[in-house]
């Protein structure tokens, strides 16, 4: 590793023989400890802190309970972001690549979720629950898989064309799915849900994981993201609730989800993989700034752009040093 | 206890949009602030004290 | 007796550390006459942020994750933790700014460099799991969206965001320990190697001693 140094090189390493000045470290340390404790005291006593009550199920189902009846059909139908995730969820899709690689495929399903038992058959077992939602429990489980998947399916098509409104479903081959849902969407109205998931009939439960999934299927926390600004495409993940600044350190991870083609889910195969190459890029750019002093053309910017000239102006001047160039 | 002006911070924030560019008030504050500090910080004369001169 | 084999480990990290590192390096009260900018004290106020960010730190894992949405001093407590972690951006980025236009990695610093570009990739990390163990609606939305980045590269198979308590552990214990380490290493380096001298000086053009 050692190549023969320049002397200019040679000089930057040893230990300083030149003029000094008085310095007192621990000095230093002391008032840069009450300088920030006192600023951020300030800050606290003036604007607080940004904490926005969670949202629940129970907040979901009562003010948007269409939605949540009709979420919980694409649980069942397995049609629902949840389900069709794949890894490390399930294996019901691919989910992003990267040219051949399948990293997120790959990976392998380490966190099992099966929406339609760990979101509503399960929590609704977990229950007392009213006759008819006992009976069509009774039936689900007693059907085949094929059957149980054509239920909800014919349900979950019959309700995308009626635009999401629930009553304005015609009568069809739902089987115990209608009672299901309505038996859901009763439970989660009453708050019950909430608790059944949080606990998901054990007593210590600390993997939020199906909550979270679960949650974000339907237009609930969607809304919510949109209504405070959060989303990723409009710098959403730059951004706090309220008027509480956000975390700009994360402009640049940002700033690739709103350019095409990461911008467009159906531009093929960047935009459809977005999040995958931002990842890679972000990598990158993260690898670059670390290693930055091995790359030509960019370590070599302070030495042509000289704002070190400012800096160290003092010094420059009272030794009578000028600019070196290369 | 919260902020004295917790009330106004926990208002909805006001965006800057330009095409598709978008930034919070707050935010655009905190990184103009960045590059204020960074520039005061180069060109604020600094207490100049040799070794062996006394205040 | 020197460079025997026999010679104890003891006495070799001793003898090492004081040749590479003496107390004079770490305790120093001159520093060379070019440390003269505004700019310098931004290394300081980074590390005296995260001192705020650590103690106020300790004081919500004391006190529990649900503590502060419900408790007046909570709250101010928290605010404390939120601003610092504000404060300690803001400098460290300034910091690296400067360090950048010094061209800092010069005279065998790049392991000054590194270590502190890692400990600035570290600290997102550290901070990311902070916001997710909020335990509010951020969370719920961060948790909900972030899963997807990581998924994506497979990393989210073993970095589960919306496992509360896995992120809650990694932002209390595990990655605070990392970034101290990190962080430690980086002054020690700073110190070991002396603060780099200006770009423009050199042998010709640097009168020696105590002037």
């Amino acid at each position: 590793m050692r190549k023969n140094l320049t002397p200019k090189q040679n000089f930057d390493a040893k230990p300083w023989s030149g003029k000094l000045r008085e310095y007192d470290i621990i000095k230093e340390g002391v008032i840069a400890l009450v300088v920030v404790a006192i600023l951020v005291a300030t800050l606290s006593f003036l604007f607080g802190s940004p904490d926005e009550k969670t949202l629940t199920f129970r907040g979901w189902a009562q003010s948007n309970s269409e939605n949540f009846y009709a979420t919980t059909v694409q649980e069942l139908a397995g049609t629902s972001g949840s389900a069709t995730y794949g890894r490390p969820y399930n294996a019901n899709g691919d989910g992003l690549n990267i040219g051949p690689l399948f990293l997120q495929k790959w990976a392998g399903v380490t966190h099992r979720v099966t929406p339609a038992n760990d979101f509503v058959i399960k929590p609704l077992t977990l229950e007392v629950q009213p006759a008819e939602v006992s009976t069509a429990l009774m039936t689900w489980k007693s059907a085949s898989s094929e059957q149980q998947n054509k239920w909800a399916t014919n349900l979950d098509t019959a309700i995308g064309k009626a635009d999401g409104k629930i009553a304005a479903v015609p009568a069809g081959d739902y089987g115990p799915v209608p009672a299901l849902a309505k038996g859901l969407t009763d439970m989660a109205k009453a708050g019950a849900l909430d608790a059944a998931l949080l606990s998901q009939g054990g007593f210590f439960q600390t993997d939020s994981t199906k909550q979270i999934l679960f949650f974000g299927d339907g237009a609930y926390l969607d809304d919510a993201g949109t209504a405070a600004n959060l989303q990723g495409g409009t710098w959403g993940m730059m951004n706090e609730t309220g008027r509480y600044p956000g975390q700009a350190w994360l402009w640049l991870y940002s700033f690739w989800y709103q350019i095409p083609p990461f911008n467009n889910e159906n531009s093929h195969p960047i935009g459809a993989n977005a999040d995958a190459y931002i990842m890679l890029i972000m990598g990158g750019l993260s690898l670059g700034l670390i290693l930055l002093p091995l790359i030509p053309g960019v370590r070599s910017l302070p030495i042509r752009i000289p704002i070190h000239r400012a800096i160290w102006r003092s010094y420059y001047q009272s030794e009578g040093i000028k600019r070196r160039r290369g | 206890m919260s902020g004295l002006f917790s009330d106004f911070m926990n208002l909805h924030a006001v965006y800057l949009k330009w095409g598709w560019i978008q930034v919070s008030v707050t935010n655009l504050i905190v990184i103009l602030l960045m590059f204020t500090i960074f520039a005061l910080a180069i060109f604020l004369p600094f207490p100049n004290k040799k070794k062996g001169e006394k205040k | 007796m020197s460079n025997s084999p026999k010679k104890p480990w003891t006495a070799k990290l001793r003898e090492g550390w004081q040749n590479n590192l003496p107390i004079e390096k770490l305790l120093p009260d001159t520093q060379p006459a070019y440390v003269a900018s505004w700019i310098y004290v931004f290394g300081v106020l980074t590390i005296a942020a995260l001192g705020v960010i650590l103690i106020s730190g300790l004081a919500l894992a004391f006190a529990g994750p649900a503590w502060y949405h419900t408790s007046h001093f909570g709250h101010w407590v928290n605010s404390l933790h939120f601003w610092s972690v504000q404060l300690f951006f803001v400098f460290m980025v300034v910091h690296l700014w400067g360090k950048f236009w010094m061209a800092a990695w010069r005279g065998r610093r790049l392991m000054t460099w590194i270590t502190g570009s890692v400990a600035f990739v570290a600290s997102i990390a550290t901070a990311f799991t902070g916001y997710l163990i909020q335990t509010n609606f951020d969370s719920q939305w961060i948790a909900f969206e972030a899963k997807d980045g990581f998924n994506s590269v497979g990393i989210g198979a073993f970095f589960n965001v919306t496992n509360l308590g896995q992120m809650l552990l990694l932002h209390v214990a595990f990655l605070p320990l990392i970034l101290g380490v990190i962080t430690f290493i980086h002054v020690i380096m700073v110190r070991k190697r002396g603060v780099v001298p200006p770009i423009d000086s050199d042998e010709s053009n640097t009168s020696g001693g105590l002037k």
